[in-house]
């Protein structure tokens, strides 16, 4: 695939006219979700500039990080953008082929134990600074996103075993590639900023995995809702290794939004749990994990912003939704916080009638 | 290798921690900002085409550590979503904010029983169509003071005794269970009925030491959240509860939804609720506070179809009444919220006409406290004036116990000031004759008036407990009548731009921030608003200030002195002027120098000019080294608002709540400019307004409009007719003059 065909496969998405003036047409669309911001940065963000996943054991990741870094960008906010860059920096670019170590511990010595990488959060991370260089006027951060780009590119897009040759985006460098098979996670793939990713940077193999995603969740949306994590073989797809998740839990529970993000609200996958999410209901808790084979909900959870997804993939039915987003609040930890602004995100930019309550 | 580039990057970003100093939030492109120095490995990447991706040779070492990392909560519990269905009261004139005899709100949501004997009404909502709950809690707790075994609460319910519990609950809250054999689905009423008896002490001090505050939210029962129907019947309990609690009803308003929709919305809802209520505007988008709500509002924007209503439940669990905007609002409102009965304001006293007590809503008092209190209010029209020195007339049928102590009295009052002290310890044990109290008219003023009773009965001894006494100590029957003579239309200020008049739909604001003014929208549509056309316009500082109107009482000098006062800080040691305020009453005093009062020639010129100007000081005088976070000012010509001008540190809701509450009160006759204090209190110039004539009057009442000219500057008029008096001595002197001249030609 040369440059005119990511372009093409590009604007199929409908991702092209966000390119160019994304910055300022996002900040002005998103002020008035400011305030939210504001208190999630104040809950979750510290002045070095970590993010602090305390539900985790106080950790740290470059997933959190570049979701900061990604919500810094889209609400324009370059004193955070500085902080959560220069602590990620400093902390979690360990590695020498420019990608982010995926976990700072604070209580570990040394605070990386394990120096593998996780591609969702290069993926958001080289995002953000794409955009930011442009929005910020900083070139320096274009160059290395295009060193986590071209990694990513190099290192996290094995063939698919057995597939048509397929490109999917690994989770990561080391591991993951089994002589049995390949694991992956679909709540890695973000369609939206890795195709922006592949235009910006010449990618086509990055694009070609956007597009196989969409249509490996796709054929998974036939039988059930996308696990949060699945193994490739030669002789087709099984559930991942002992010790990986096979049920659609707390990995998972991105691919709605993802899709809503990335103008991908009609894909399948989202009709798939939009009727998980309806038939559950919420009155005892959002559903959190959902068995992998029977879709039966193993565990529900308190916190609202998982209820916000449920809100969201209901609103993308053509007969009005019936749950609603609730309203952003803190009094939660920082993952289902964040995905809750994601959901707002969303809401704002592609379902003004869905507006929380 | 990899140990190598950590040092480097650690380094290099070492070198960065001074850039924490630079702050420029929500800055843009032109926003200095420095960035980690970083290896060019990292921030150049390959300027060779696209490189195939390699395949990793495949590992069969450990699975990543990443795959058994789990944000799993299993360990948290979710519990079912319940709501607290708590109980209210009934008697929506029961005191908020202080402690009286009886039923009183010391603070929101708990309501204090004080006294020997004391009884209120409440209600529990319950889902309709539902079964009703076997039992309900009453969470109490009663004061040291209270003997338990001597002291008891008896609970009805829908007139039928559910049980009698000692009030031993006095080292905290606790609960008592209530069988709810009574109970039914829909609206039931609570009676309490409290016997306190002090362990100690007897007397008019002992009687306020003993009480019983129910803690009325935590009251009542908890049902699952899917019992409460999504009606608008449960969205009426659910805001009247939150009303009592003092909590803000919480509204929800994106941009796009007219302020009329605003506006009628909550004038649906603020002809279903007290005129206590406050509420919040914010957008959808703003955080929910950690205590989450119960009942909320959401507004949205139409797509140019019909109007919706609906109720929903949120995530949250709160029941949201959402009103999509859209035509037939205004019918869908009213079927919606059917508007209360317009019945005659059942306290409205008719002046020229004897009315009795029961006609002013007033029911039978009785009290068997040693202090007691007892109040009946009643309501003047707002144009009644009479500050001459006529009389009223009160004919009290009232009755007493045998044998009070020596030294009882009763104390009958008027607007708080005493007009008669009947001894209550001679010829008790029957009903009294009918005495006729003639006291001064001028204690009443247009608007809302109180007859009050206070009762005091010494114990005997008062170092001993109460003896149990089987007769009540005071009756005032209802039967008592009060006889005001009526006045010709007179009000402090000219009546057709009344505060009182502004409703959300006359709010101005075309600059200011949209929840400022769509919280004053909201704010002034959940009150009741009288017939006027005053419309008020809000404006803020600084950003407003230059489009301020030039022809306000104050000019935009003083009105941005008035808030610079307040910034700079307070005078220490010598330089500090002696200038006091110790309570609100002296609000309308001048800032005065008591160095400068002193002496006969200050007080001489001080009594000259209130000879002069009876009003008070000018308003440039007035206005000298006040300070306020708000100033509200009178049209000074026929077609100008009313002007609120706010700065920035004072929360929307706080204002709006203040401005209703100021506009409602007396101090706010006759104002024409009001400055709201940091400390929530209002400061009101001319300290003394000038009476109007505000409607037509007739012949016969020339009289009484002079009456109330002279009774309002008595010095004044004396001053003019002494003037008088000289110039009718001219002619005298004049013929006097020319006959002499001629007689002595």
């Amino acid at each position: 695939m040369n440059r005119r065909e990511v372009i093409v496969g590009a604007s199929a998405l409908g991702l092209m006219p966000a390119m160019g003036a994304f910055g300022q047409e996002a900040g002005a669309s998103l002020q008035s979700l400011v305030p939210a911001w504001n208190a999630w940065k104040a809950a979750y963000l510290q002045p070095d500039g970590r993010i602090v996943d305390v539900a985790s054991g106080g950790a740290s990741h470059s997933e959190s990080q570049g979701y900061g870094l990604y919500l810094a960008v889209l609400f324009r906010d370059v004193e955070a953008f500085r902080l959560i860059y220069s602590w990620t920096e400093a902390n979690l670019a360990l590695r020498t082929d420019g990608l982010l170590a995926w976990r700072w511990l604070p209580d570990a010595t040394p605070n990386v134990p394990d120096m593998n990488n996780a591609s969702d959060g290069d993926v958001f991370y080289a995002w953000a600074l794409l955009m930011g260089a442009d929005l910020f006027d900083l070139p320096q951060c274009r160059g290395r996103a295009g060193v986590i780009v071209k990694a990513v590119a190099r290192l996290c897009l094995p063939p698919v075993p057995n597939d048509s040759g397929r490109r999917l985006l690994a989770p990561g460098v080391e591991g993951f590639v089994r002589p049995e098979g390949i694991i992956y996670n679909p709540s890695y793939w973000m369609p939206k900023l890795m195709s922006d990713l592949a235009v910006a940077f010449n990618e086509p193999s990055l694009q070609r995995a956007v597009d196989d995603g969409l249509a490996r969740l796709g054929e998974m949306a036939d039988a059930g809702l996308a696990p949060d994590w699945m193994m490739a073989t030669p002789d087709g797809w099984t559930a991942a290794p002992e010790g990986f998740s096979s049920n659609t839990g707390y990995e998972a529970m991105r691919v709605p939004v993802y899709l809503c993000l990335s103008g991908q609200a009609s894909h399948p996958m989202v009709r798939r749990y939009r009727t998980a999410y309806e038939a559950a209901g919420l009155d005892a808790g959002t559903p959190t994990v959902f068995d992998g084979k029977t879709g039966e909900v193993l565990e529900r959870s308190p916190d609202i912003g998982y209820a916000a997804l449920a809100g969201l993939a209901s609103c993308t039915g053509a007969g009005g939704a019936k749950l609603p987003i609730p309203l952003f609040t803190t009094d939660q930890p920082y993952y289902p916080a964040t995905l809750h602004l994601f959901v707002l995100i969303a809401q704002i930019q592609g379902f003004p009638q869905c507006q929380p309550i | 290798m990899k140990h190598l580039w950590s040092i480097l990057l650690v380094a290099a970003v070492a070198g960065t921690a001074p850039l924490y100093a630079q702050n420029t939030p929500q800055g843009g492109a032109d926003a200095e900002i420095h960035l980690p120095d970083l290896p060019e490995a990292l921030i150049d990447p390959p300027q060779t085409p696209a490189q195939a991706p390699s395949a990793p040779a495949p590992s069969d070492g450990p699975l990543p550590q990443i795959g058994g990392w789990s944000r799993s909560g299993a360990g948290t519990t979710v519990q079912e979503r319940t709501w607290d269905l708590g109980l209210r009261v009934l008697d929506t004139s029961v005191p908020q904010g202080r402690i009286m005899m009886g039923a009183s709100f010391p603070e929101p949501g708990i309501l204090r029983l004080t006294g020997e004997d004391a009884s209120v009404a409440l209600a529990l909502s319950l889902p309709a169509d539902e079964t009703p709950p076997v039992s309900f809690d009453l969470v109490l707790r009663s004061s040291v003071s209270n003997l338990p075994d001597h002291s008891w609460v008896t609970v009805s319910v829908n007139e039928q005794e559910a049980g009698q519990w000692p009030l031993s609950n006095v080292e905290g809250f606790g609960t008592i269970t209530v069988p709810g054999t009574a109970l039914k689905a829909g609206i039931n009423t609570v009676d309490l009925s409290l016997h306190q008896h002090h362990r100690i002490f007897c007397g008019p001090e002992a009687s306020f030491d003993v009480w019983t505050e129910i803690n009325l939210p935590d009251s009542g029962v908890t049902v699952p959240a899917g019992a409460v129907k999504l009606t608008a019947g449960s969205f009426r309990a659910g805001v009247t509860n939150i009303v009592q609690r003092g909590e803000k009803i919480d509204v929800r308003m994106p941009e796009g939804v007219s302020t009329d929709t605003l506006a009628a919305v909550m004038g649906a809802i603020g002809a279903n609720v007290s005129d206590s209520a406050a509420i919040l505007v914010r957008s959808p988008y703003e955080p929910v506070d950690r205590a989450g709500r119960r009942v909320g509002v959401a507004l949205r924007q139409g797509t140019g179809g019909a109007a919706d209503i609906s109720f929903l439940r949120s995530p949250q669990g709160a029941l949201v009444m959402q009103v999509t905007e859209g035509t037939g609002l205004a019918d869908l409102l009213a079927r919606t919220f059917p508007a209360q009965d317009a019945e005659r304001d059942p306290q409205a006293l008719t002046p020229g006409r004897e009315t009795t007590f029961k006609e002013l809503g007033a029911p039978l008092i009785v009290r068997n406290t040693h202090y007691a209190q007892a109040e009946v209010p009643f309501s003047l029209p707002k144009d009644w004036m009479n500050l001459s020195s006529q009389r009223a007339m009160l004919t009290l049928d009232y009755g007493y116990g045998k044998d009070l102590t020596d030294g009882s009295i009763l104390l009958v009052k008027a607007n708080g000031e005493t007009i008669i002290l009947l001894p209550l310890d001679v010829d008790g044990g029957k009903v009294q004759p009918s005495l006729r109290v003639r006291f001064p008219i001028n204690l009443l003023h247009g608007g809302h008036n109180t007859i009050s009773f206070e009762m005091i009965v010494p114990g005997d001894p008062a170092t001993f407990e109460c003896p149990e006494r089987d007769s009540d100590m005071l009756v005032v029957l209802n039967s008592s009548t009060l006889n005001v003579p009526p006045t010709p239309p007179m009000a402090f200020g000219p009546q057709d731009d009344e505060l009182q008049s502004i409703g959300g739909e006359d709010v101005m604001a075309p600059a200011a921030e949209p929840d400022f003014v769509h919280t004053f929208i909201g704010q002034l549509s959940l009150q009741k608003s009288t017939q006027g056309t005053a419309r008020l316009q809000l404006a803020q500082l600084p950003q407003d200030f230059n489009t301020l109107d030039t022809r306000l009482p104050l000019d935009r000098e003083e009105i941005a002195h008035i808030f610079q006062t307040r910034g700079t800080s307070a005078p220490q040691g010598a330089d500090r002027p002696q200038f006091f305020r110790l309570n609100e009453a002296e609000d309308d005093a001048p800032a005065q120098d008591p160095q400068r009062s002193d002496g006969l020639a200050a007080s001489l010129k001080d009594w000259l000019g209130e000879l002069v100007a009876p009003e008070g000081p000018t308003l440039s005088q007035w206005i000298v080294n006040r300070s306020a976070v708000a100033v509200l000012m009178a049209p000074t010509e026929s077609d100008m608002p009313w002007t609120l001008v706010s700065d920035t540190t004072l929360a929307p809701e706080v204002l709006a709540a203040s401005f209703t509450q100021f506009r409602a009160s007396d101090r706010a006759q006759g104002t024409r400019v009001a400055l709201r204090t940091q400390d929530g209190t209002w400061q009101t110039w001319p300290p003394t307004p000038r009476p109007h004539v505000v409607g037509p009057i007739a012949f016969n009442q020339i009289f009484q409009v002079v009456g109330n000219f002279a009774s309002w500057a008595p010095g004044f008029y004396a001053l003019i007719l002494l003037a008088l008096s000289v110039l009718s001595t001219i002619p005298a002197l004049i013929y006097v003059i020319l006959t002499r001249k001629d007689r002595n030609q």
